[in-house]
C-alpha cells in the first residue's frame, strides 16, 4: 500500500474511534484542588495572580535589589582584577604573559564598555521594567474588560 | 477574582477533549487524571484571559500535550521513544473510559488496544500526528528528534495498525 494511501485510512480508522470520556471523579477532584489554592495565602501562589499592587512592589524591589547588588559588587571587581593579574605576573612564562595581555585588555573594555551601563542602562532598565509591568496590568484590566484575548 | 461557577462551567466543557489528549499520550488513566488537573489549576490562574477565548480549547490541547510529554520524561519512560523495547504488560487503560457497549472483540476496542500495545516511540508521534493535527516538524521539534526518525517512526505505527486490523478483518 502506497504511504499516502495507508495514512488516509488510519486516519479515517482512528478518527471513527469513539472520544473516551472523563472520569466522573475528576471534576470534584479539579474543584477540589482550586479550592485548595484559594486558601492558600498570597505569597504561596502563583506571581501572576499577586494582587497587582503587590506585583508592582515586588518587581520594583527585585529590581532595587539587583541594582544594589550590582552597586555592591562593582567597586570590588577591579580588585579582584588586579590581584588577578598580580599572581599571573609572578609566574613569569611566555604563555602567561599573552593571557595578561589579554586580561589587560579585556579590563580595558569593560572601563570603555561596562561601566557606562553601570551609570545609564541599569537606571533605564529600572524605569523599563516599571513600565511594562504597568503596561501589562493596563493591558490585563483591558482584556478583563473587553474579553475574547486570546493567550496560546 | 475568578468565579469558581464560571470555572466549573469551563471544566465540563473541556475536560473529556483534554482527558482524551493525555490519556491517548500516556496511555494511563492515573497519570492522565494528574496531567488534567495541572492543566486546569494553569487554567484557573489565566482564566480572566482564556476563560471567553475562542482559543482557549487550543491552549488546553497545548498545555495538556506539553504536560504530559513532560511526566513521559519525568518518569523516565521517555527514553523508549529511541528504543525499540516490548510494550508493557497489562489491562488496556482505555478500555474503562470508553462506551460501555465496547467489548473485547469490538472493532473499535480491538484498535485501541492495538495502539496502546505500539511501543512509546511510535504510539506518541502517531497520537499527535492523528489525533492532535501536529505536523512532523512540530512533532520532530516537541519529542526532540529527528524528522526522519518522526516519519519512519509513523509509518512504522500506521504499518502495525493495519496488520491488527487485517487480522482482524481475517476469517477466524
Amino acid at each position: 500500500m502506497h504511504p499516502s494511501d495507508l495514512e488516509r485510512l488510519i486516519d479515517r480508522k482512528l478518527g471513527e474511534l469513539p472520544q473516551p470520556v472523563a472520569p466522573p471523579t475528576l471534576l470534584p477532584r479539579v474543584l477540589a484542588a482550586i479550592e485548595a489554592r484559594l486558601t492558600q495565602p498570597w505569597h504561596q501562589r502563583a506571581w501572576r495572580t499577586w494582587p497587582p499592587a503587590l506585583q508592582v512592589a515586588s518587581a520594583i524591589g527585585l529590581l532595587a535589589v539587583a541594582f544594589l547588588a550590582l552597586v555592591l559588587v562593582e567597586p570590588v571587581v577591579p580588585a579582584l582584577w588586579g590581584q588577578g593579574l598580580h599572581a599571573l605576573q609572578g609566574i613569569g612564562s611566555s604563555g602567561i604573559a599573552h593571557l595578561r595581555a589579554l586580561l589587560e585588555a579585556a579590563e580595558v573594555l569593560r572601563r570603555i564598555l561596562v561601566e557606562p551601563l553601570f551609570a545609564y542602562a541599569l537606571p533605564v532598565g529600572l524605569l523599563a521594567g516599571v513600565a511594562l509591568t504597568a503596561l501589562s496590568l493596563a493591558l490585563k484590566r483591558l482584556a478583563s474588560l473587553g474579553g475574547g484575548v486570546s493567550e496560546v | 477574582m475568578t468565579d469558581v461557577s464560571q470555572f466549573e462551567t469551563f471544566v465540563r466543557n473541556h475536560q473529556d477533549r483534554v482527558f482524551t489528549t493525555a490519556l491517548r499520550l500516556l496511555g494511563s488513566q492515573s497519570d492522565a487524571e494528574d496531567v488534567v488537573q495541572t492543566v486546569f489549576l494553569m487554567a484557573f490562574e489565566r482564566f480572566d484571559t482564556i476563560g471567553n477565548s475562542p482559543a482557549a480549547g487550543g491552549w488546553l490541547s497545548t498545555v495538556a500535550t506539553n504536560l504530559a510529554l513532560n511526566h513521559l520524561s519525568r518518569y523516565r519512560r521517555r527514553w523508549r521513544l529511541f528504543s525499540e523495547m516490548e510494550p508493557e504488560d497489562g489491562a488496556t487503560p482505555f478500555a474503562d473510559t470508553i462506551c460501555a457497549s465496547d467489548t473485547s472483540r469490538d472493532a473499535h476496542a480491538q484498535l485501541q488496544a492495538s495502539l496502546r500495545a505500539l511501543p512509546d516511540h511510535q504510539r506518541i508521534p502517531l497520537v499527535l500526528f492523528h489525533f492532535e493535527g501536529r505536523s512532523y516538524q512540530e512533532i520532530a521539534v516537541l519529542l526532540g528528534v529527528s524528522l526522519g526518525k518522526v516519519k519512519t517512526d509513523i509509518h512504522r505505527g500506521r504499518q502495525a495498525l493495519k496488520n491488527s486490523l487485517a487480522a482482524d478483518d481475517a476469517p477466524q
